[in-house]
């Protein structure tokens, strides 16, 4: 590598690293406590009290389910159903309008033994804030897109650091930490061996973040293309009123994937599903295939199955996303691997930010420090 | 230094051996998980310890 190809690389990770810093230290402080939001949840309460009923304890009928959570809420309309994985209870979302916004939606659960209403969500706790704050920082969808773009400065930040890890290890041995030297040295080690040892996790994490903040215009295009496609017959014809048996398209949908599970269901008018069908979104029964969904449209007037089709590469991708950047899909011991590698990831910013800070601090004694200066010029490993 | 020598592979391979190995192994963590429960967890947690086992073997290494 000639002496202008790491300059320019070290151009690139400075300002990269800059520019995206104050984001990447806002993301992994808040990160931390979202790998634990359900056992924070728990601990606080949050989620409420609730006595599961006995195993075998019949389910009643999902379409007097609906009709007992729309009693709760006159004049609104059902957006979405869903349905808790590890005990019986359903979740029902209503609104004024089927595309009402967040913040006018209400969400309700119930015992699915009973119809029993559980206790109410507590809305704008703290953990909702820190979740706001980590996903769009309180801006809606430009904040999510921001962030998306810091992703992809982050990921310019972790490649160009893997470019310059060469010439700064080149005699060194891996892990080796020079204790004995000055502080800016010790935190230059500190920053290489903790960098280098995070790029697969903190890669994987900066792009399905960034992924995720294309959630919105991902399902608008798989909208346009693919829902489009598979009710390309209803097209033109007005808004239909949701009649069907909501019990009887559910089945109708299982029918046509017998190994699967419903997920949740969407609602006519709603943003994943058309103005004329139930979207029964199901999941298959295996770790991976649980995290892919495949939606059966279910005609809201006549019940019949109008199309069922696996979601595209692109929704695939977003779905995949999720569990790849939260950490909860491999029980607590991954979850505390992910909060210990979200730690070294705020001491590599944090010491990236310590050396750049300290760059005219440095003694020019040390040829080390010396060439750690404001020049992007680099420092051979003694 | 000399930036303008080209670094040798056997050099490079030295260099970056060791977190090859560890981004493979962080590679498996995070996908062992997601395709399988119960073995497929405990090869994650383990493949996915690789980078804190790295960074605590190199604090305990006596610092040259």
């Amino acid at each position: 590598m000639t002496r202008n190809t790491v300059r320019a690389w070290s151009v690139v990770h400075k300002w990269t690293s800059l520019v995206s810093t104050a984001f990447m230290l806002m993301l992994c402080l808040t990160g931390l406590p979202l790998i634990f939001h359900h056992e924070i949840d728990e601990a606080l309460g949050t989620h409420g009290a609730y006595e599961a009923p006995p195993l075998g304890t019949p389910t009643l009928s999902l379409d007097r389910m609906m009709a007992v959570a729309l009693a709760e809420r006159p004049g609104e309309v059902p957006l979405y159903l869903s349905f808790d994985e590890d005990r019986p209870v359903i979740n029902v979302t209503t609104g004024p309008r089927p595309d009402a916004a967040n913040e006018d939606m209400h969400f309700a659960s119930f015992d699915w033994t009973s119809a029993e209403a559980l206790p109410p969500h507590p809305q704008g706790g703290v953990m909702d804030f820190i979740l706001t704050l980590h996903i769009e920082m309180f801006m809606g969808l430009p904040g999510m897109l921001f962030l998306g773009f810091m992703g992809i400065v982050v990921f310019a930040a972790i490649v160009s650091g893997v470019v310059l890890y060469a010439p700064f290890m080149r005699k060194l041995d891996f892990g080796v930490v020079r204790v004995s030297r000055s502080s800016r040295v010790k935190w230059l080690d500190y920053h290489n061996l903790l960098g280098v040892v995070t790029v697969a996790w903190l890669s994987v994490v900066t792009l399905t973040g960034t992924i995720n903040t294309l959630s919105l215009p991902i399902i608008q295009y798989w909208q346009a293309d693919q829902l489009a496609q598979m009710t390309a017959p209803y097209r033109g014809l007005p808004p239909a009123r949701a009649e069907a048996s909501i019990e009887q398209a559910i089945d109708t949908a299982l029918a046509a994937a017998p190994n699967m599970r419903v997920q949740f269901v969407a609602f006519p008018g709603v943003a994943y599903s058309t103005q004329h069908h139930y979207a029964v979104f199901m999941q298959g029964d295996t770790p991976l295939t649980k995290h892919l969904l495949t939606p059966a449209l279910i005609d809201a007037r006549t019940g019949d199955l109008t199309a069922i089709r696996p979601m595209p590469w692109y929704a695939q991708a977003l779905l995949l996303s999720g569990p790849l950047h939260f950490g909860d899909y491999g029980g607590l011991p991954l979850k505390i691997l992910w909060a210990l590698l979200d730690i070294a990831a705020i001491v590599v910013l944090g010491s990236g930010l310590y050396l750049w800070l300290s760059r005219r601090r440095a003694p020019a004694t040390d040829p080390v420090v010396a060439q750690l200066g404001d020049r992007p010029t680099l420092a051979p490993a003694e | 230094m000399s930036m303008s020598r080209k670094p040798d592979s056997a050099n490079l391979w030295r260099t970056f051996a060791a977190p090859l190995l560890i981004l493979g192994a962080s590679l498996v963590g995070l996908v062992a998980a997601l395709v399988a429960n119960g073995p497929g967890d405990w090869i994650s947690w383990f493949a996915l310890s690789a980078p804190l086992v790295a960074v605590v073997w190199g604090r305990l290494r006596r610092a040259r």
